[in-house]
């Protein structure tokens, strides 16, 4: 279909009260769509809402969590109502960074939180959404994703994995709606400045790390009008910036090496170095004794599902 | 919820002074210096900027006040008379300054449209401004120029009380200060794109969302700093909370969707109608940070001027016939 799906959309937008997701609500608000703003963080859902009705837009705030499907089936009654129709652009946005420790020494429960919201939320998504898009015959559905979809950095194993899942689901859709006049597409960005970090549960050293890598990154409102364009066009995959761009293609030309590379760079690395690995994985050089991991950075309850 | 004014998209204009000014105006804040010698060099810029996008009444006289009263110390302002003002009526008007910046004269472009709108007579006041006065220097400056006023002979009920950024946190204070002593309180309230949030907590909320085409909430805070110097945020007469039953004057509040203050608006107009104050909310999308005062670059500018100028003439007539009423009422009784 050649009309533009992000002009005028009937948009829903999951995660939505920071980030990235606010960045898309506000876009497709300026672009003259309706817009669901959903997040667990209400006070932060109508802080998007507010901001999209005061440029001239039509925004409503409806609470979500991605990680439940009877949440995701009402958000989708409630969004069909208020568009009397169904929508015709779904972005699943929604999720949370996890990570700072090496695979076996990360909780059950730190992978059951983050596949829960990072992964099990677009699936949900998907299943709720992309039926209605299909019956009705136009729209798109945009899934975020992460450059870590495919760059297997250590130490986010459950992230990296959801992310992974997430990539794969939005493919194997794409071709599903080949012909259907819905379009899919994901993105996978590196930095952008957000507060996934601090909504999330990383170990406190990673969590630095992370936060200098932050200030570097792309602002979200670009991002969003990056990925809104390409989709219009109709492409795939989104890769806002260049060293998502070239880590992909490093990753897909050579992938052992680059697996290796990772793995050397991030315990030798300028950002890297950390002397917090169980002995057995070191074998050639003398261990530094080992210290206890970093606690887990204490998170309540995840309040806000920035990104 | 539920709003009575629903303004159509920005005019072509409109974005094009916003583009313009996120283009040229915001990075400046990057360039200008902290401290004094900043403040100085942003009053010449912001003061270049508003000459060139407003517009003066040329019909209103306007006649420079400075005063030294026994009572009231010394008084300093302007009036500005429209050839035949409204005779039962009269405008004090504060200046937004972000509390360092501007003066009667940067306004006086405003000041005369709004007393030509209205055809009411304003008095424009100055007060002292930060870095050399700090705290609550400019609050009492405006609390005396009111006193001012009335023993001018102007009754309570015969004035508006109307400002714009700074100028509307000024007026909310004066509002507060005013009912808390008990004194009678004046006619109503006009505030154009008005500073409630001196922590600038809901200005960096909005900013995420949507950045200011002006300023950043941390250079607005770096400002206001300079008000404030030691005194916490959280003073009752810097973080105005008005509880549930303190009423008001009838309240208008106006600002611009494209800034970060409409999150203030929002939560301003909130607090007053859940005070049961008769307050209404404007949201001029797309607009800027008062955009009242630049009717060059911006064409909503008048239409936003008319809307406060007709609030005000309805506001004094409410009360004047409320006024009216009541002294019918104890006639009777007596």
């Amino acid at each position: 279909m050649s009309e533009r799906v992000s002009r005028r959309a009937r948009a829903v937008v999951t995660g939505a009260a920071s980030g990235i997701g606010q960045a898309f609500a506000v876009e497709l608000g300026r672009r003259g769509g309706q817009v669901v703003v959903s997040d667990i963080d209400m006070v932060g859902a109508q802080r998007t809402v507010d901001a999209i009705i005061d440029d001239g837009g039509a925004a409503i705030a409806i609470p979500c969590d991605v990680s439940q499907l009877a949440d995701v089936e009402a958000l989708a009654r409630e969004a069909v109502r208020w568009f009397e129709g169904p929508p015709t652009l779904v972005i699943n946005n929604a999720g949370v960074g996890a990570g700072g420790n090496v695979i076996g020494d990360a909780t059950i429960g730190d992978w059951e939180w983050t596949l829960g919201i990072n992964l099990w939320g677009p699936i949900y998504g998907c299943h709720v959404f992309a039926p209605l898009l299909r019956e009705n015959g136009y729209g798109g559905i945009i899934n975020v994703a992460s450059a870590a979809s495919f760059g297997a950095a250590p130490r986010m194993a459950a992230y990296n994995v959801s992310k992974a899942g997430v990539l794969s689901l939005s493919e194997t859709l794409a071709a599903e709606m080949v012909g259907t006049g819905v379009k899919v597409t994901v993105l996978c960005p590196t930095f952008v400045k957000t507060n996934i970090i601090s909504s999330g549960r990383i170990n406190a050293k990673a969590s630095a790390a992370a936060t200098k890598l932050m200030q570097f990154g792309m602002s979200p409102a670009k991002v969003a009008r990056i990925c809104l364009d390409t989709h219009d066009r109709g492409g795939l995959y989104v890769m806002p910036q260049l060293d998502a761009k070239v880590g992909w293609q490093i990753k897909r030309t050579i992938p052992q090496t680059y697996t290796r590379v990772v793995g050397l760079l991030e315990r030798f690395g300028p950002l890297g170095g950390d002397d917090s690995l169980p002995q057995a994985s070191l074998a050639p050089h003398p261990v530094p004794t080992p210290e206890p991991l970093v606690e887990l950075v204490e998170t309540p309850a995840p309040t806000t599902e920035g990104n | 919820m539920q709003r009575a004014f629903v303004p159509h998209p920005p005019s072509s204009r409109a974005r094009f002074a916003r583009w313009a000014t996120q283009l040229t105006v915001r990075p400046l804040e990057y360039v200008i210096p902290d401290g004094e010698l900043g403040v100085a060099i942003t009053r010449r810029v912001l003061a270049t900027l508003m000459a060139g996008s407003s517009q003066t009444a040329y019909d209103v006289a306007v006649t420079p006040v400075d005063s030294l009263t026994e009572q009231h110390g010394r008084i300093k302002g302007e009036w500005a008379r429209p050839v035949t003002p409204r005779p039962d009526g009269v405008v004090l008007y504060i200046h937004g300054s972000g509390y360092n910046l501007c003066s009667t004269r940067t306004h006086r472009p405003l000041v005369t449209q709004l007393a030509k709108q209205a055809r009411l007579a304003v008095f424009s006041t100055e007060y002292r401004l930060a870095p050399k006065h700090v705290f609550p220097a400019a609050a009492d400056d405006v609390e005396r120029a009111y006193d001012w006023l009335v023993a001018q002979g102007w009754s309570a009920d015969q004035i508006i009380v109307a400002g714009d950024s700074a100028g509307g946190h000024l007026t909310l204070d004066l509002a507060l200060q005013l009912q808390r002593q008990g004194r009678e309180l004046p006619a109503g309230l006009v505030m154009f794109s008005p500073l409630a949030d001196v922590t600038f907590e809901r200005s960096r909320g909005r900013e995420q969302a949507r950045p200011d085409p002006m300023m950043s909430a941390a250079g607005a805070a770096k400002l206001l700093g300079h008000y404030l110097a030691d005194t916490d945020p959280l003073h009752p007469r810097l973080t105005h909370v008005v509880a549930p039953g303190e009423v008001l004057p009838p309240t208008l509040i106006q600002a611009g969707g494209a800034e970060m203050l409409a999150a203030d608006a929002r939560h301003l107009h909130q607090m007053l109608v859940e005070s049961g104050t008769d307050a209404s909310l404007e949201i001029w999308p797309g607009q800027m940070h008062v955009f009242q005062a630049a009717p060059r670059a911006v064409p909503e500018a008048h239409q936003a001027l008319r809307r406060a100028a007709r609030f005000m003439v309805t506001a004094l007539e409410a009360r004047a016939a409320a006024v009216e009423s009541s002294s019918n009422e104890r006639e009777v009784t007596a």
